[in-house]
């Protein structure tokens, strides 16, 4: 049984060729059984990982440095600087994420439920927005089946229920594709200044890139579908001072409370980390020098399992020539991914604001094909949602030395007894900082180790890092998160009558 | 009802056709058959040991080490032994009995060495030591450690005379306090409440005020969904690994929690594994001993004797 044939697929068609009326009422009931189904899937996978989100620690290094930028912006009450600790400010990325995060902490506490609900709701929010579109250019069907892969892919799946900023540039470009679409295809103005607004949330959310990410695929449409005149029909006066009046407020704060910071975010964060690999701007850690080209790999990975019916838009290419919709689509998922073709430096989750193109191409493509079944997509749909929770919910993630969570409860239970602050040799963890509030700090080598108090050690069990000072005592006090917690302070001089039972670990 | 049943049958013979209800009526029968045989435990264990590092494993109890050596029946106790400690500065063992309240002290080869009537006191359920020289007693119902100092065994023991500690409210039934650790490097108490709801304790800075008899100590509540036990019989802290040794009598099994109380090894105390002959009718107690051999008392009066493999 397929999702929905070609003749069931629009109901325009179907007032076009009313064979008869029972024809047509037992059409719409398996329409309508169809939709439900694919709301209950959809529902479910959200549920899934809504329930996940509280259960596992913040993990190091990319989710605790966000979420240890937001406590901070929370403790020292400072909206407008994202910063690591007091004394630095940090301008990797525009603070629309921290701030939804630093607003949920204030509602919710200071806990991983609600540093990660954001992100979720940002992920509902994107549903809807493709649905609405779905549903709008096709189908209701189209639309949740696009918003139900795009929910459950690997990224998708990811992204949803982590403390990262690409979700958030993720929706802002989704609005901006949305109102350029229905400003240019259907004239409406309102929904282009929702655009517009999108816009705004972007240059918020992650910078000026989503300017650039924005104009790529709308200027390819455009030239393919040769529509320039109608680029005057779009709001540009009202949307722009939309977005104007969004952005400009908090880009003149930070440059006013730090001079150089719009040249520093522009030059180095935009400009250097797209052209220099290895670029290492120290808050998003993670950007490698790569293949150039690598990021079609990542597009592969972020949308598995889906990725795997990929060759379906092939095979059904000759259904859309010439559809200006699906031309739109093809820009909008191909810019992203062309863009970064040209740059080293890149992280996996770049490739998330193309994925709702993706899914709504898929979405529209597995609608008509022939093959499909509700079990291969509720198999696909269900897979890594459910082995996400089970991931979860088994606690291997517990385990790793890029969670301390369990470390620095240890090191709060010992400091009861015997006070002494914890530290970090040669190693930095903003998973410690974020669940000692701050109290855990980080020394590298021109730092000595404190000789004359009692100070506790984070070690990783695997890489232990350098031998310790002969003249301290240290003793285990905890193993956990594949770390060991030492408590050190200074050895007592041996006398005749009581030798020292000092002695050093590792 | 009977409506259901015509529904069933009118739907059976599609049922029986379907390769969906045959995997699924399959995979059931599976699974309860791995369940009946306990090898679901063995598969468990298998994966535990292949998914935990090597370098944690070193440092851990790690309970798949262990083999059983003996079952022995604790000299002078009839019934009702609830658990054991070894404090090495005596070279002895002290097993406590909770109907009527009393303590058994043995040598390091469990020859009685003498044993004293605990007066005042209800239900003494677990044992601990805090390294300077006093026993802890908690008392189930009471929800209280008392705090017993090893230099006055030689006369009476008498539980108004000593400083006791209240864990949490009284219980209202024979649910209450039923496990107890201590850390004393970091004054942490561990305790454990049975069941309904079964929780874990930990008391940080249990040191007690000189000047106060009683006190109730700041208790947080430890989250112990992972530990798939029904109850939690008795607990035991190790100095060397720093983990937790968490016993279960429903669920027959002893469990090894690292800091963070994250389960790392498992035992079954169930014939068959580790190379025990019979199960362990009702394990109340645990402990190890000066050479890392692993010691569980169980109800009646047995002794259950395991030692690290040789490698």
């Amino acid at each position: 049984m397929q999702v929905l044939s070609e003749s069931e697929h629009s109901p325009r068609e179907r007032d076009n060729h009313p064979h008869n009326v029972r024809q047509t009422a037992a059409v719409e009931m398996k329409l309508s059984l169809v939709n439900s189904l694919l709301f209950g899937l959809l529902a479910l996978i959200l549920t899934l990982r809504l329930t996940g989100l509280g259960l596992h620690p913040l993990l190091d290094s990319i989710e605790a440095r966000h979420a240890e930028m937001a406590r901070q912006m929370l403790e020292f009450s400072d909206w407008i600087t994202p910063r690591l600790n007091p004394s630095v400010a940090r301008w990797g990325t525009p603070p629309l994420s921290l701030w939804s995060q630093t607003a949920s902490m204030q509602l919710l506490g200071i806990t991983e439920l609600a540093l990660r609900l954001p992100a979720w709701l940002t992920h509902l929010f994107s549903c809807l927005v493709i649905i609405h579109l779905g549903r709008h250019e096709r189908s209701l069907t189209v639309g949740l089946l696009a918003a139900v892969i795009y929910s459950s892919g690997t990224l998708g799946v990811l992204t949803s229920g982590v403390v990262v900023s690409d979700s958030t540039l993720s929706l802002a470009l989704l609005l901006a594709y949305a109102g350029f679409w229905s400003g240019m295809a259907h004239g409406q103005r309102n929904a282009a200044r929702l655009g517009f607004i999108g816009l705004g949330l972007g240059m918020l959310a992650k910078g000026p890139l989503i300017l650039l990410l924005c104009a790529i695929a709308a200027l390819f449409w455009v030239a393919f579908t040769r529509q320039w005149r109608q680029l005057r029909c779009l709001p540009w006066r009202s949307g722009l001072l939309l977005m104007l009046s969004m952005t400009l407020p908090w880009y003149a704060f930070a440059e006013f409370k730090n001079p150089g910071f719009f040249e520093h975010l522009l030059i180095s964060e935009h400009l250097q980390r797209y052209l220099i690999s290895d670029w290492h701007s120290g808050l998003q850690g993670d950007t490698h020098d790569q293949p150039l080209g690598t990021i079609w790999l990542y597009l592969l990975a972020a949308l598995f399992p889906w990725s795997l019916l990929l060759p379906l838009l092939y095979r059904h290419r000759r259904d859309t020539y010439g559809n200006v919709w699906q031309l739109f689509l093809w820009c909008w998922a191909l810019a992203i991914p062309l863009f970064f073709s040209l740059s080293g430096s890149i992280a996996w989750t770049y490739v998330l604001p193309a994925l709702p193109a993706w899914a709504l191409l898929l979405a529209d493509t597995l609608s008509r094909w022939r093959g499909s079944r509700p079990t291969l997509i509720a198999g696909f749909a269900l897979a890594l949602p459910v082995l996400a929770l089970m991931a979860v919910l088994e606690g291997s993630l517990e385990q790793h030395p890029q969670n301390q969570r369990a470390l620095v409860q240890a090191w709060q239970r010992a400091n009861v007894a015997q006070p002494g602050p914890l530290l970090y040799l040669e190693r930095k963890s903003d998973s410690a900082s974020f669940y000692s509030a701050g109290k855990a700090h980080h020394l590298d080598t021109t730092r000595p180790l404190p000789e004359h108090t009692v100070f506790y050690l984070a070690r990783c069990l695997s890489d232990p890092g350098p031998l310790l000072p002969a003249q301290l005592d240290c003793a285990p006090m905890a193993q956990t998160n594949a770390s060991l917690l030492l408590r050190c302070q200074p050895l007592l001089p041996p006398t005749a009558s009581s030798p020292s039972t000092g002695h050093t670990h590792l | 009802m009977n409506r259901f049943t015509p529904m069933l049958a009118g739907h059976w013979s599609t049922l029986r056709r379907s390769t969906t209800a045959r995997m699924a009526g399959l995979a059931t029968l599976a699974l309860a058959l791995l369940s009946f045989f306990e090898i679901d435990d063995a598969l468990g264990q298998l994966w535990q040991a292949h998914t935990t590092p090597a370098q944690i494993r070193e440092r851990s109890i790690w309970l798949p080490n262990y083999q059983f050596v003996e079952r022995l029946h604790l000299p002078g106790i009839q019934e009702n032994a609830s658990d054991i400690i070894y404090i090495a500065e005596r070279k002895s063992y002290f097993v406590a009995v909770n109907g009527p309240p009393q303590l058994y002290e043995y040598s390091e080869d469990f020859a009685l060495k003498a044993h004293y009537d605990l007066q005042g006191f209800e239900d003494t359920e677990a044992l601990a030591y805090d390294g300077n020289g006093n026993l802890l007693i908690g008392e189930e119902r009471r929800q209280s450690v008392v705090t017993l100092p090893l230099s006055q065994l030689d006369r009476p023991i008498v539980r108004s005379e000593l400083g006791n500690l209240i864990i949490a409210t009284k219980a209202d039934n024979n649910r209450g306090l039923e496990g107890m650790a201590f850390d004393p490097a970091s004054q942490v108490l561990f305790a454990s409440r049975e069941q309904r709801p079964m929780r874990l304790f930990e008391v940080a800075g249990a040191v007690q005020p000189s000047n106060a008899m009683v006190y109730q100590a700041a208790v947080s509540t430890l989250g112990v969904q992972r530990l798939r036990m029904d109850d939690v019989s008795a607990m035991h802290y190790d100095l060397q690994s720093r983990h937790l040794l968490v016993l279960s009598d429903e669920s027959q099994l002893l469990a090894e929690l690292d800091s963070g109380y994250y389960p790392i090894s498992f035992m079954d105390l169930e014939a068959g594994f580790n190379g025990l002959d019979q199960d362990v009718p009702q394990a109340e107690g645990v402990t190890l001993g000066p050479q890392r051999e692993l010691l569980i008392v169980s109800e009646p009066n047995l002794l259950y004797r395991y030692r690290l493999k040789e490698e």
